[in-house]
């Protein structure tokens, strides 16, 4: 077949620093909206960090200082990379227009959600093309590199669960991805996928099913060694009635008190112990953890692999997890993209991207802003490319940014994608600009897609 | 340069830095296998084990099954000891070939407690060996894992099964011999030019690391490739169906002394909801394919002297219902059949005669008297690992081969 392949000539990212046009508001793919409305949490982020015993330096920076270096189309091609996975020069130019704290504010805006269809809707739409299509146009795309983090964290595999629900988890990943961590944990514990998926829709009294318990302190919160095996039964026990209940064609959350376990619990040194209300004993179980340092430090480190370096520093690490704890999500990526570290030598290019943010960084550079159903973008996903964005290949989720997704045969696969993603049917085009300079430092065609670079963040 | 004289080059670069490539180091090591071969193939879907292996001899399974009921005349008896059944007449060449020469063992009412009607659930069940799916790694992952060799395993037909998935290193996946590589054509032969000038680039950080990958990858696709080789092409003629491509592939392989012991592939088509057929028809073509490949596979490692070595194991995720639907098809339901094929194999039928009686049923569906992790044990000595350590304790194995 013929394909129309349009190829750049020069590279649209510049190693210098260049001044941006003011004019380029209107030149981002992803549609410019309104400035970010003044923030007000901020006052309550502050007092939380100061009672945190965080660090505010005079200039407003949350500790490490803030990056005051040139903030081009270089550097913001960089930020473009890191917070959306895709990106165009145009893009570029916009960010840089804004300066480095509006860009940012830009950026990280109220995440624009899509359209949440019934379940009926998806017998002629694919669960992943739907994903992909939104990343691609939606006004916040950095919610959904974050949605995507957050899946990976608190995983739930369609294969066990189903399409929909897992559907509906990541709408309210990305609505909330934001946010508290505690708003996440809570909503992840109600979440019908997730009791489905670790079983605690059959944990009775007589029989506790410790797979939640388990999971929840191993890969959601605190991470390995900081529990016993004891905590593990008892947090289970807390648990018991949690479960799932059907009505209006879908799945919520419901509380059984039949088959609730009534004594009381001992769990990390606190006794858990609730006779009248007995629902109220899960949400102990998570206020106990959200009120540990080791869940934000645990979420910051995370959430630093997957964002900034694959082995990011003590201090980092620390610093972030008070950020965390005091705040949202939003003020952690806040602190981290205006941070001077973020835009050293050695953070550029240091992450790997996974497959799904490499099909989608590559179809927007191409053009793309539709996937449409005779594409078969979902099976280069799950069988070609390994991930299958519904389907985490196990509760561990995902690797984190690594080399670890470039395997051989992936790492081939990736390669002959190239010609899937930037190829187009002799009667469409490109939509959009194409324009690889953003999706991979230093291209100047479509052949330069094979350099090392074109697998990094 | 071509791709060959780059990797020849390279290699002799690396020799004479003393920074021998770990990938050939490696191959060194894992060539100490046991030297036996399992070959796993999953029919996807949900074969029909009623009329696979028949129970002509109770009057239920032509009542169950008005429209697509084997004709007793049609069944092939396998005349075994204390129980009466048959093979389905599409696996004549699988009769003459292997029942007849006591080089199959067939499993029947295999599965695992509390089965699951999914396809994907069950398919997880049976690539982790966990009907509670903990969310394991794949069954062979530990041997994998072991081994610490990607080549240990390797998968034909693309996607990667979980079941090769190891906790640190998994199995390979290839779509096939020929397809592994970037062509010397076209669009793909550009690429090739510029990927083979761009690695040359040394660089730094993960960029270095990616760039090292890259250059492992164009290792492996040499050493796959160079199984394409005339040399070890096979001498039996395979049928040119989905399996006979893929069992080519393997014996191609196998005869390259590829590093594998774990050859997988996956095959669709065993969803009969509607139109399943009887004598002829959908299940009897997929029937068909199957046999003809197993029996082109046994001649060809007959050739090859490694037939003794040899262990083919055929699953399905799940049966289907003992009655038939109103869309000459059957539904999803639970216990299966299990063949198990080799020269080292003790032929024969493991688990009696699958009973059809409404009060032996498990709501409609064949019930399961055998648990896959007993046949999975047998798997697992074969290729000398300990099958506790693959699927759990208490799985004692059959003796099937």
């Amino acid at each position: 077949m013929e394909k129309n392949r349009t190829v750049t000539q020069a590279g649209s990212v510049s190693v210098t620093t260049i001044e941006a046009e003011p004019t380029a508001l209107q030149a981002g793919a992803f549609p410019a909206v309104e400035a970010h409305p003044p923030d007000r949490q901020r006052w309550k982020t502050a007092a939380a960090l100061l009672a945190a015993g965080g660090l505010l330096t005079a200039c407003g920076g949350l500790g490490g200082g803030v990056y005051t270096g040139p903030f081009g189309t270089y550097e913001a091609a960089h930020l473009l990379r890191r917070a959306t996975a895709l990106g165009n020069g145009a893009d570029a130019e916009h960010l840089a227009s804004l300066g480095l704290a509006k860009a940012v504010d830009y950026l990280l805006e109220t995440p624009h959600l899509p359209e949440e269809h019934e379940s009926e809707y998806f017998q002629d739409a694919d669960y992943i093309h739907e994903w992909t299509n939104h990343w691609l146009t939606s006004r916040t795309p950095a919610a959904e590199r974050l949605a995507l983090f957050w899946h990976g964290h608190f995983t739930t595999e369609a294969s066990k669960v189903g399409d929909y629900l897992s559907y509906l988890k990541v709408n309210k990943l990305r609505e909330l991805g934001l946010g508290t961590f505690r708003d996440l944990l809570y909503m992840i514990a109600e979440d019908p996928a997730m009791i489905r998926y670790l079983d605690n829709n059959t944990s009775t009294k007589e029989h506790p099913n410790e797979n939640w318990a388990r999971e929840l302190m191993e890969l959601y919160t605190l991470g390995e060694g900081h529990y016993t095996e004891t905590d593990i039964q008892q947090v289970a026990r807390a648990f018991t009635g949690w479960t799932v209940e059907y009505g209006d064609g879908r799945y919520y959350f419901g509380f059984d008190a039949s088959i609730h376990d009534f004594e009381p619990k001992q769990i990390l040194g606190q006794t858990v112990y609730n006779r009248y209300t007995p629902i109220a004993e899960g949400y102990e179980v998570l206020d106990i953890i959200l009120g540990m340092d080791q869940t934000y430090k645990f979420i910051s480190e995370k959430l630093l692999r997957f964002y900034y370096r694959p082995d990011p520093d003590q201090a980092m690490i620390d610093r972030g997890a008070d950020i965390l704890k005091g705040g949202t999500v939003r003020d952690f990526l806040k602190w981290l993209f205006t941070h001077p570290d973020f835009y050293a030598d050695e953070t550029r290019n240091s992450l790997v991207k996974s497959p799904f943010e490499y099909a989608v960084g590559l179809f927007y550079a191409a053009g793309k802003r539709a996937v449409s159903e005779e594409e078969n973008l979902h099976y280069w996903l799950r069988a070609r490319l390994d991930q299958d964005p519904y389907n985490p290949p196990n509760v561990a989720g995902w690797p984190i940014a690594s080399t670890e997704w470039l395997t051989d045969a992936v790492l081939l696969q990736r390669l002959k994608f190239i010609d899937f993603a930037t190829g187009y049917p002799e009667d469409a085009g490109p939509e959009g600009p194409v324009d690889y300079g953003v999706f991979m430092d230093g291209a100047v065609n479509p052949l330069s897609l094979v350099a090392p670079e074109a697998q990094l963040l | 340069m071509n791709r060959r004289s780059f990797i020849k080059r390279s290699l002799a670069l690396a020799a004479g830095t003393g920074l021998v490539p770990s990938l050939f180091s490696r191959t060194a090591l894992a060539a100490g296998g046991n030297g036996k071969i399992l070959v796993v193939m999953h029919l996807f879907g949900g074969n029909d084990a009623i009329n696979t292996v028949i129970p002509y001899g109770q009057t239920e399974y032509a009542a169950y099954r008005p429209e697509i009921a084997i004709p007793n005349a049609n069944i092939l008896p396998l005349g075994a000891p204390g129980v009466t059944l048959g093979l389905h007449p599409a696996m004549q060449p699988v009769m003459n070939d292997l029942w007849n020469n006591g080089e199959l063992a067939i499993v029947t009412s295999v599965g695992y407690p509390n089965h699951n009607r999914s396809h994907f659930y069950s398919t997880a069940v049976w690539n982790t060996a966990d009907p509670e799916q903990t969310n394991k790694p794949g069954w062979l992952g530990p041997f994998i894992d072991g081994q610490n060799d990607p080549f240990c395993a390797t998968s034909l037909g693309g996607e990667l099964p979980r079941a090769l998935r190891g906790l640190h290193v998994s199995g390979l996946a290839i779509d096939s011999i020929s397809g592994f590589g970037l062509s010397d054509y076209g669009w793909e032969g550009k690429l090739n030019d510029e990927l083979l000038r761009q690695i040359q680039q040394v660089r730094s950080g993960t960029a270095e690391e990616v760039r090292r990958a890259m250059e492992h990858m164009l290792r492996s696709v040499d050493k796959v490739q160079g199984a394409a080789d005339a040399a070890y092409a096979p001498t039996t003629e395979f049928p040119n169906t989905y399996y006979g491509r893929r069992l080519a592939d393997i014996s191609r392989l196998i005869k390259y002394d590829f590093d594998s012991q774990v050859y997988y592939t996956v095959a669709g088509g065993y969803d009969t909801h509607s139109d399943q057929g009887g004598v002829t028809g959908t299940q009897a073509n997929n029937l068909s394919q199957l046999s003809e490949a197993l029996v082109a596979f046994r001649q060809e490692m007959l050739a090859q002297g490694r037939w003794g070595d040899v262990m083919v194991l055929v699953f399905s995720e799940f049966g289907r219902r003992a009655t038939q639907n109103a869309s000459g098809g059957t539904d999803h339901g639970k216990g299966g059949a299990l063949f198990v094929a080799g020269g080292a194999v003790n032929g024969g039928v493991f688990g009696g005669e699958p009973q059809l009686a409404e009060e032996a049923l498990d709501d409609g569906d064949l019930a399961v008297h055998t648990d896959f992790r007993s046949a999975y044990a047998d798997a697992a000595l074969h290729i000398g690992a300990n099958p506790a350590e693959l699927v759990g304790p208490g799985f004692d194995p059959l003796g099937l081969i």
